[in-house]
């Protein structure tokens, strides 16, 4: 059984810096429990862009990549046209730094979670995509986790010096600054990737509005989750039973 | 060659003659390869290219894209350009293996000369001048990147390979010889004072290789 849901996120921010950055995020929509093969699986699509994660796990690792200590995490990212290419090893890093810190790997030593990412197409912020369908897809996996990851991306234009938030496409090739930043429930950032040409101050301030942004994600993920649950015998017994 | 602890890494700067693309006749191409070959850690298995040397490449090209600026490199647009092989080789890795490679990749293009070439109009072929006055390697900026491994709650600078073995999440700041952040990439829950101050930390040592690098470049 899949779930569809829809969502327009639209924020003004008025933070303590009071910037008048209007935050404008594309249609947000995302899919769970697609792949009937998989552990777990989600399909997040924001505007154009979309991607597609599943997860396997924990699993059998081979001998000589088993972690006494801890479980593994093995990801694959796979392009939407034609072979592989090296961005898509560094995606492959970065989601899997991002799960080492947000699994809770200590609890199934020798043993390996996979990750395989489909990117089904990119228009723009497709390594936020890939996180936020990452955390969708962990959840539906029911892989123990220290708690939800949101991701949110930015870039700045070069002719107007305008920040535009969850760009498309067209949108990044035009910029001459580009953020991502991935935040755990906690609101810490525990992944960012930045190029282009920034002071410290502009960057924390990116930071700190990126922030907002993630937990009406949050919220967004738990209202996807909850429609689903609704249905949930268990989880309704659950709740009843609870004072 | 440049060696920060035990860890080593050289890098080197070839220049061949290619056809430059149709779409623009007047750039020539750089081309950035890591090669982190088995020899320089028991980790690296011999054969197809580790991920961690792929995803570096790829992260050297996006650096050096901005750098070198390509129109520099044509010698007949549309028919003849400078094609740079920039190729960084690890020979040892005792950690922080990236910055040492931008560092001697940085040093590479600053001290690289494009010789002066000849173009014969009967035979149509483009040689090398070696009587000729070859020219500097004009670059934007001077990349430079100081890494720091994130360790519950703190950051620890230059990580060695055991450090890097446990850590949590590691921040790469690569920042001009102007002080001007390039590129960060960092991961590790880091509260936000740390992260500023970090990124300050940076900036500061950054000034100091940058140092290094000019004089042994001689400026």
């Amino acid at each position: 059984t899949f779930h569809h849901y829809f969502k327009q996120i639209n924020l003004s921010m008025l933070g303590p810096v009071m910037s008048t950055d209007k935050i404008k995020l594309r249609p947000l929509s995302s899919e769970r429990s697609l792949l009937t093969k998989c552990d777990g699986s989600a399909r997040v699509r924001q505007g154009k862009s979309s991607a597609l994660v599943g997860i396997w796990g924990p699993v059998d690792v081979r001998a000589n990549r088993e972690d006494p200590e801890k479980a593994v995490i093995e990801t694959t990212v796979k392009g939407a046209t034609g072979h592989g290419t090296p961005v898509d090893k560094v995606i492959e890093q970065a989601v899997t730094r991002v799960c080492e810190q947000v699994i809770l790997t200590a609890a199934h030593p020798r043993t390996s979670f996979q990750v395989i990412v489909q990117i089904e197409n990119d228009d723009g912020s497709i390594l936020a995509v890939i996180m936020n369908a990452l955390c969708l897809a962990l959840m539906d996996a029911g892989v123990p986790m220290k708690g939800m990851f949101g991701a949110v991306s930015c870039v700045r234009k070069a002719e107007d010096q305008e920040r535009h938030w969850d760009a498309t496409g067209e949108e990044e090739q035009k910029a001459d600054c580009q953020f991502v930043f991935v935040y755990n429930s906690e609101k810490e950032m525990i992944y960012s990737d930045y190029s282009g040409e920034f002071d410290i101050d502009q960057y924390m301030l990116v930071l700190q509005k990126g922030r907002q942004v993630a937990v009406d994600l949050w919220a967004f993920f738990r209202e996807a989750f909850e429609k689903l649950l609704v249905k949930d015998v268990k989880y309704q017994m659950l709740l009843k039973s609870k004072p | 060659m440049v060696c920060f602890g035990d860890t080593r890494v050289i890098a080197g700067i070839k220049g061949r003659f290619a056809q430059p693309d149709i779409e623009s006749p007047g750039e020539g191409f750089v081309v950035p390869n890591v090669t982190l070959p088995s020899l320089c850690n028991s980790k690296y298995r011999p054969g197809m290219p580790s991920d961690s040397a792929v995803a570096m490449s790829c992260r050297l090209a996006a650096v050096l894209s901005k750098v070198v600026d390509r129109t520099q490199l044509c010698v007949r647009p549309g028919k003849t350009a400078w094609c740079l092989y920039v190729d960084a080789v690890c020979l040892n890795d005792d950690g922080n293996v990236w910055d040492a490679l931008l560092l001697a990749t940085s040093a590479a293009l600053k001290s690289a000369i494009l010789p002066a070439t000849l173009y014969s109009a009967e035979t149509d072929v483009v040689a090398v001048d070696r009587d000729g006055k070859g020219t500097m390697l004009k670059l934007n900026y001077l990349p430079v990147s100081v890494t720091l491994s994130v360790f519950d709650g703190t950051t620890i600078p230059d990580p060695t390979e055991a450090e890097e073995r446990i850590e949590e999440g590691s921040v790469t700041c690569c920042v001009d010889q102007k002080g001007t952040v390039r590129a960060v990439w960092s991961s590790g829950h880091l509260p936000d004072e740390l992260i500023s101050g970090t990124l300050k930390y940076a900036v500061t040592r950054a000034d100091i290789l940058c140092s290094i690098l000019q004089k042994v470049t001689g400026d």
